[in-house]
């Protein structure tokens, strides 16, 4: 055995995959050969110190905890669209795209009841309580993988900016299907989008003032969509001026505590 | 440290609607989890909230879990393919790398603050600590991953192998590799004493 060989059995010897006899014979040579030997040493002191564990920062187990009670108990409502997640990136492009004609308060009956008996248009008894007044957003929202703010490629204000001058094509990366035809997917395209840690909107989009739902007729401006591991929620966004009139999958209105500019500049990130 | 006889009859309760169940999977496993993450992307904050949803992440498809491994084992490669899905997504939202570029073109660390007073001791362990978790973060994910699942998970290489599907061989090599790859970091980075001649696989040596 050359002393490479021997040094990949040095390795094995670390992680107890060798039998007695061979690592009596690799001892062996490791006493006569300095080179191995340092080699033994550098290994082994790598190794130590990779099986030197940290703490656990305190109330990890607590916080795992509370995140799997809140998801467990997270209302059903907001299950808009559960289920396999491509379908659901699927129905939700369909959703943005279809959106130019369907007025915000038709769009729950058009759409979302019918992929899900369970949940019905928005009802007054459906919608969350809100805290208003920086309550921040549901800590459930703050639990969901990525936030992506779509700009619509119908936005009112004709000024809008682009982000970072390009226009993002906002398919999701699920293998195109018949659900999105080519007038879809121009839509889309014309989008621009940008995803950031849900973190991010907590402020921004907290509820400040509550608001009638259904102020507007024509589409939103934008909308957040929250992306979690098997569920999507979304909020959908209204430029007043500076000010940001929401409407949430939950049913609920009002206007945030963020500006329009703090939201572009989220955009821009 | 739980059986896999008492791993399975926790899993059972968990899935018999026992939640609270789970977090004794949770106590018994958090610290090699948050270890594997923080070994994998190196820095605290995300290091625990990548154990976080490792967790969360083995708690939803706990019911697909096949009792033919480990629970632990099963943990440990969900929570380092969490870790990778992260750095990967990172990467492409291009965040400010760890290095700075000198004058000469070098790529140089940036300087981690530190204001913890240790003894010496303590600072030589830290150092190297830190220094192995820097060289780390410089080797083929590919291998940091099996390195991680060895040395903190304590994987078997047949288990790293039925985790991964890979041959136990190719493990045995990666192994090795990164092994070699570490060292040779951590010396360029003057956190090993005893330098290690860079010839040393040419010359024979002593041979057995």
């Amino acid at each position: 055995m050359n002393c490479e060989e021997i040094q990949e059995r040095l390795s094995m010897m670390l992680d107890e995959e060798l039998s007695g006899d061979e690592r009596a014979l690799i001892m062996e040579h490791i006493t006569a050969c300095p080179e191995c030997m340092k080699v033994y040493e550098a290994f082994s002191s790598v190794s130590d110190s990779l099986k030197d564990l940290e703490e656990v920062p305190e109330g990890f187990t607590e916080d795992v905890m509370r995140r799997i009670r809140a998801k467990n108990a997270a209302p059903k409502r907001k299950r808009y669209f559960a289920g396999v997640l491509g379908m659901a990136a699927c129905l939700a492009l369909v959703l943005f795209a279809g959106r130019t004609v369907d007025p915000p308060q038709s769009r729950d009956m058009n759409g979302l009841s019918a992929i899900n008996a369970d949940t019905a248009a928005p009802t007054a008894e459906d919608a969350a309580p809100y805290t208003y007044g920086n309550g921040g957003l549901d800590a459930e929202l703050m639990s969901f993988d990525t936030a992506t703010v779509y700009q619509n490629s119908y936005i009112a204000d004709p000024d809008a900016p682009t982000v970072n001058g390009t226009i993002i094509d906002v398919d999701d990366g699920t293998p195109d299907t018949e659900c999105e035809t080519a007038t879809e997917k121009a839509a889309n395209r014309s989008s621009i989008s940008n995803t950031v840690a849900p973190e991010s909107l907590d402020t921004i989009l907290a509820a400040a003032v509550p608001a009638e739902y259904g102020n507007y007729e024509r589409t939103a401006d934008y909308t957040v969509v929250f992306s979690g591991e098997a569920e999507t929620y979304f909020i959908d966004v209204w430029v007043e001026g500076e000010r940001l009139y929401c409407q949430d999958a939950a049913g609920n209105a009002y206007y945030a505590e963020g500006t329009y500019a703090q939201l572009l500049t989220l955009m821009n990130e | 440290m739980l059986t896999q006889d008492e791993e399975r009859r926790i899993i059972d309760r968990v899935l018999s609607g026992d939640v609270n169940a789970f977090g004794l999977l949770v106590e018994d496993q958090s610290k090699v989890v948050y270890n594997l993450c923080l070994r994998m992307v190196g820095n605290e904050q995300d290091a625990y909230d990548l154990s976080q949803d490792a967790f969360l992440k083995a708690y939803t498809n706990l019911s697909v879990f096949r009792g033919d491994s480990r629970f632990s084992s099963w943990l440990y490669k969900l929570a380092t393919n969490v870790c990778l899905d992260f750095l990967r997504k990172r990467s492409r939202q291009k965040t400010v790398p760890l290095t700075y570029e000198t004058e000469n073109g070098e790529q140089e660390y940036l300087p981690i603050p530190d204001e913890t007073f240790s003894p010496e001791t303590e600072t030589e362990r830290k150092e190297l600590r830190d220094s192995v978790r820097r060289g780390l973060s410089q080797l083929p994910e590919s291998q940091r991953q099996i390195l991680i699942l060895r040395e903190i998970g304590q994987l078997s290489y047949e288990e790293i192998a039925g985790q991964l599907g890979l041959e136990a061989g190719t493990v045995k090599s990666r192994i090795f590799r990164a092994r070699k790859k570490l060292c040779d970091i951590l010396i360029k980075d003057g956190n090993l004493s005893e330098s290690i001649p860079s010839n040393h696989q040419e010359k024979g040596g002593a041979n057995v």
